[in-house]
Formats: structure tokens, sequence, C-alpha cells
């Protein structure tokens, strides 16, 4: 019954974001070819009509860069809300599978969503900006690079990234999280029950941008005071890194268990 | 055999001071059909939602073939909202395979022969249907189904005449002797004729529970005349 779940949700997100990133990734291939790829060649070689189009070519990339990013939390927010809480819910809650499948079924194919989303507009940008020449002087000073940024020598990429994948993934389960907790908080108004959603959505925001603000100024501070070698950059970043970790999982693991308690005891359909 | 539905003390109050429902107790038998009836706010709808495990009830408990609402309830209640849920980018056919994914007691030739006779194309997207087409479909989703319980709420409001006949016709050739149909209505004199029980409910209590044929023969009324009585405002 899971993997039935998991299928029709993932039906119905497709249904807009398989759209709107192919259109991020068809302007960002288009802007490519069309314009960074001449400018590289011949800079300056664009004539006035050119750069008109060349500007509204990267308004609509921007447009549609904002869209993913934002259009994908929207959609799975809409897809959660609409299917346990509108009229579609008189459906989803009479099936014979337990809230918590219910639960588990969206966490699954909103996260993957929202992880594709970070991969597909990161993979925009590379689409439109990485060339050649970039890519040869990178390679040749890699190990300056990661000295510049205070990374120890030792630190390699392989591990860097590893760990930065491992963020991404805790961070889009968090996010999803936070979505739909503050959609089931918002469903314990008896009136106006998405500007519930919207003001819970913000209130844990804040709180958490208010603990991670003071939390890291405190670290980075302490960090900085006993600094006593050239590592110093690298324990900020490692710190915060397990901080961030640490408060993503907080995140996501309370806002599951506040979601499911709320579905299970309190459900009150319109 | 247990009754299919039992309540006891049902209370339930959406916290602004009214009880929906207080203090209900129930039982029903399994093999008929009953009239579920009362005047807007009565609580028809709160109990309804309550035995789907739509609602958590404030007080006193539900048994559904002896379970309490849940997975295995949801098995055997088949169940008509009196709201649309159907997703409106769907196809009658979606649709289909969704129950069928779902329910393992749904009959997809029987949902298919009941469209078929209404006039309706598995092809055709929910969203292009009129208002009371889609009453219409989700009707005979619900009622391809062999279930112990029907629960249908409203389930002739919208549909015209000619459909509604057809939906009462196909509501009593389609349920086998041993389920249990619970439907409420205001349109008391269309289904008065295929009704076995009728419970009126008024302030979410039981004012009457009683068989169609105790209504006609101590009262020498009919279910409609009886209750604009008792409902006189």
């Amino acid at each position: 019954m899971l993997g039935k779940l998991i299928k029709y949700d993932f039906k119905a997100l497709n249904r807009y974001l398989i759209a709107i990133h192919i259109m991020l990734l068809i302007t960002a291939a288009l802007g490519r070819f069309l314009f960074v790829e001449r400018l590289i060649k011949n800079s300056g070689g664009l004539s006035d009509m050119g750069m008109v189009i060349m500007t509204l070519l990267i308004l609509l990339y921007v447009i549609l860069f904002m869209t993913a990013l934002f259009g994908t939390l929207l959609v799975i927010s809409i897809h959660f809300y609409k299917n346990l809480y509108s009229d579609e819910g008189y459906l989803t809650h009479t099936l014979p599978v337990s809230r918590g499948r219910l639960l588990i079924a969206k966490t699954v194919s909103g996260s993957v969503w929202m992880l594709i989303d970070v991969v597909l507009v990161i993979m925009s940008v590379l689409i439109l900006v990485l060339y050649q020449p970039m890519v040869r002087e990178f390679s040749a000073h890699k190990d300056e690079v990661l000295i510049a940024m205070g990374f120890p020598s030792t630190v390699g990429y392989g591990k860097i990234i590893s760990l930065i994948i491992v963020l991404f993934v805790v961070s889009a389960v968090a996010n999803v999280m936070m979505l739909y907790v503050s959609i089931a908080v918002g469903q314990l108004f008896s009136n106006h029950r998405v500007m519930g959603a919207i003001a819970a959505y913000f209130s844990i925001n804040t709180i958490l941008s208010v603990v991670s603000g003071v939390v890291g100024a405190a670290y980075s501070v302490s960090v900085i005071t006993n600094a006593v070698d050239e590592t110093f950059m690298y324990q900020l970043y490692s710190k915060a890194y397990i901080f961030g970790i640490v408060l993503e999982l907080i995140l996501a693991v309370g806002s599951y268990l506040v979601t499911y308690l709320l579905m299970q005891k309190k459900l009150n359909l319109n | 055999m247990k009754p299919i539905l039992e309540c006891y003390g049902l209370s339930k109050t959406y916290g602004n001071g009214q009880w929906a429902l207080s203090n209900l107790n129930l039982s029903l038998e399994r093999g008929q059909i009953v009239g579920l009836l009362g005047p807007n706010g009565s609580g028809k709808t709160t109990l309804i939602k309550l035995i789907n495990d739509l609602l958590t009830p404030t007080e006193g408990s539900i048994q559904i073939d002896g379970n309490l609402p849940g997975i295995e309830t949801k098995k055997i209640v088949s169940y008509l909202p009196e709201r649309t849920y159907l997703t409106p980018s769907w196809k009658v056919r979606d649709l289909i395979f969704y129950f069928e994914d779902f329910y393992e007691d749904f009959r997809r030739d029987r949902a298919q022969q009941m469209l078929e006779a209404l006039g309706i194309g598995l092809h055709a997207r929910l969203r292009t249907l009129s208002k009371g087409t889609r009453e219409k479909v989700q009707l005979v989703m619900v009622m391809s189904r062999d279930a112990s319980l029907y629960i249908l709420d409203e389930p002739i409001g919208g549909v015209d005449p000619a459909a509604r006949d057809y939906i009462l016709n196909t509501i009593l050739t389609n349920y086998n002797e041993n389920a249990t149909i619970l439907l409420s209505t205001h349109l008391i004199s269309d289904i008065e004729n295929i009704l076995d029980r009728v419970i009126f409910l008024q302030n979410g209590q039981i004012v009457l529970n009683a068989t169609v044929d105790e209504v006609r023969v101590e009262q020498k009324k009919s279910v409609d005349m009886l209750f604009r009585e008792v409902f006189r405002c």
C-alpha cells in the first residue's frame, strides 16, 4: 500500500514540477548557446537587438529560477493540503491505510522532489556559465583554492562534496517537514486555516533563524577567540556544519512527530 | 453475527460550547437500508464523519463490525461524502485504477457497466463533467464495492429525477443481503419506498428509531408526513 501511495503522490507532484524544471533547463541551455557562448568567443560582439533579447532571456531565466525554487515548495505544500485537508481528504482519509503511511508517502515524495529541485537548479546554473577555460583553471589550482578557503590540504574534494550531499538530503527532508507541520498546525484553527498555516510557517522560520543566528554567532566568536593556528576557519566550518545538520535533524524529526500526532488526534475535516 | 454498527454514549463538540452529538446510542443490524433523517444541523454529517474516522469523538465510542474506526473498518465501509472529493485533472478511468489499487472489494466490471449505462465515458476528464455527473461518478465508484456498510451522505441531492431513479435502482440492485446501507437525505418522499428503517436525529440525539412498517402501521403515516410533524418549525 505504501508503494501505491507514493506512486499517486508522485503523480500529483510530477504534473507541475516536471514542466517547471524542463523549462528552466531549456532556458538555461538557450541562454548558453545563444549568448554566453558568443560572449565568450568574442566579447562585445552582440548587436543592440541581441543585447535586448539577451536581457529578456536572462530575465526569463531568473523568473524560472525563482519559480523552480519557490514553486517546488508551493506545489508540495498545496498537494499536502489538498490531498489531506480539503475535499480530496474525504477520499484520502477513508482509504484503508494508516495515517502514518499517508505521511511517510508524502514525506518521501516531497523530499525527493525537493532534492531533484536543488540538483536541477544547480545544473541550470552550470549549463549557463560553466566553460572550458574556467574548468581548466580550476583543475590546475584546485588544491590552492581549498587552502584559500581555509581547508587543510588533507581534506579532499571528495569528502567536502559528500558532506554537502548529506546536508542537501537532510535539509530537503527538514524543509518538507516544516511545510507539512505548518499546514497541520494551521488546521487547528477553526477558520482561516490556510492563513494559520502561513503564520505557523513564518513563526517556525523566525524561531529557527533566531536560534541559528544566536548559536552561530556564539560559536564563531568562541572559535575565533580561541584560534591558535591557521586551521580556525576549518574548525568554524566543521562546527557550523555539525550544528546545521543537528538543527535540521531536530527540525525534521520534531516536525514529523507533531504532524503525525495532529493527523492522528486532531483531524477535523471541514 | 455482531451488529454492523454500534455507537456507545457517542458525543462530539467542536469546542464552541454546543454539542453536535450528545450521548448517542445506536445499534444497526445487517441487511437493511436505513434512512438517517433530520433537519440541517441535527448531527447527521457529524455522525457519518465519526463513523468514517474523519473526526474523533469527544466522548463515547463507535464499533464497526466489532472494530474501532481504522484500517480494518475502512476496508468494509464504502462512503459517499456530501461533497465531491474527485481530483479534477483525473480521467474517469484514473479513478477506477485508484479504487482498484486501494480497495480489494472494488468490482471494476460493475463500475464500467454502470458508467456505460449513465453515458459517462472512461476517458472523460472529471473537470469537464457537470456537477451532477461528477456526483454520479462518485456514487458509481462507491456502489461498485462489495462493502458491508455503505454510508451515503445526501446521495441524490444534486442529480436530476431520472438519474435519481437510476441511482436508487442501482443501490437496490447492487447491494447484497448482508450489507447495510445508511443514507442521509432531506428528500424523504423520494426514497421512502426503499427504506427498511428510519432514524430521526434532532439536536444530536435520536428521537425515533423504528422500521418503516412500524411508522406506517402504528402512526398510520408516511415517513415524510411524520418527519414534517416531528420537525415542524
